[in-house]
């Protein structure tokens, strides 16, 4: 990673690229291809999400400027209001990563850092494969039932969000 | 993996490998190549054991149930075991991660020590200094791993001593 040649922001912004990578000080960074579980998990947690709490505003994949040398894309981001700039420097309220099986944990456990650090409150992790949820916190990743946000009586449970197959 | 021709328990145990791989279901699990830094808090965490009067272990090739055997990083039981591969649960497994470590991967081999019946299973992160826990499905970050009973914590202060001038 080290040796790779430095992309600047610009750069990175103004490129067409076929699945929109992520970028960390001057790297670009890969996003894994999403398999159909990934893709059904995101679709079906969106929509508990605007069915519970239709007030809030729920966007997949949407480029946010992190740090100024970061920009994420997370799988799926929840809003109090919709974001107004198309490069969002505000945190969402909650930003939440579906797990692929190729994830490295030193990745993944760094952009968790940079949700953090940037002021995300809600940071979850939706594990298909297991079917495990996680919630991120001060570098600990506690595994849960539920996903809340009381303030806003959202609650979704581990058996809506992996439904059995039909 | 899945499209990978499975081979039998007894064909992996017959094998000799270079860099000996761990096995699960009729797979093999390569495992990273150990650099440095990954290297040097493997030492420290298996003296500590040692001088704590415990058996202890790097890369023990152990047989956690029918099918599954697995090499912790270090290990180490409070008694000698006798079975080869070892199917004695030990007190304590310590996995270091590796830059390239895949997280469900990770968290497939934390669940089997814990189905196992491992009382202690620690995470060691030497590219970020981090220490975490494993216990009831969750990855806690911890400040030191302890076993009170024996007396042991380590801090990311003994794991990853700052190079000396």
């Amino acid at each position: 990673m080290s040796t790779a040649t430095l992309l600047s922001v610009e750069e990175y912004l103004a490129t067409h690229y076929e699945r929109e990578p992520e970028y960390v000080r001057g790297e670009l960074r890969e996003r894994p291809m999403p398999n159909p579980d990934h893709g059904i998990t995101q679709i079906q947690l969106g929509h508990l999400v605007r069915l519970r709490a239709p007030h809030l505003y729920v966007g997949s994949e949407i480029r946010h400027r992190v740090e100024p040398e970061v920009l994420r894309l997370p799988d799926i981001a929840i809003y109090v209001s919709r974001p107004k700039v198309r490069l969002p420097t505000e945190p969402p309220l909650a930003a939440i990563e579906i797990l692929s099986p190729d994830e490295k944990f030193s990745e993944l456990r760094e952009k968790f850092a940079e949700y953090e650090r940037w002021g995300v409150k809600y940071i979850w992790l939706v594990d298909p494969e297991s079917r495990t949820l996680s919630i991120y916190r001060g570098g600990s990743l506690i595994a849960t039932d539920q996903l809340e946000i009381p303030e806003h009586n959202l609650t979704i449970a581990l058996g809506e969000l992996f439904p059995e197959d039909r | 993996m899945s499209t990978a021709t499975l081979i039998s328990p007894e064909e992996y145990l017959a094998t000799r490998y270079e860099w000996e791989p761990e096995y699960v279901h009729g797979e093999l699990v390569e495992r990273p190549m150990p650099n440095l830094i990954h290297s040097e808090a493997a030492y420290v965490v298996d003296m500590k054991f040692a001088d704590r009067g415990l058996t202890h272990g790097r890369d023990v090739r152990c047989k956690l149930d029918i099918g599954v055997f697995r090499l912790p990083d270090v290990a180490a039981w409070t008694k000698r075991p006798t079975t080869t591969p070892v199917e004695e649960v030990p007190l304590v497994v310590v996995e270091i991660l590796s830059p390239d470590d895949r997280y469900a991967d990770l968290l497939d081999k934390l669940r089997e020590y814990q189905n196992w019946g491992v009382p202690h299973i620690w995470v060691v992160d030497p590219m970020h200094k981090l220490l975490h826990v494993f216990s009831g499905r969750s990855l806690t970050e911890v400040d030191a791993l302890a076993i009170p009973e024996r007396n042991l914590s380590l801090t990311a202060a003994d794991i990853f001593p700052e190079p000396q001038p």
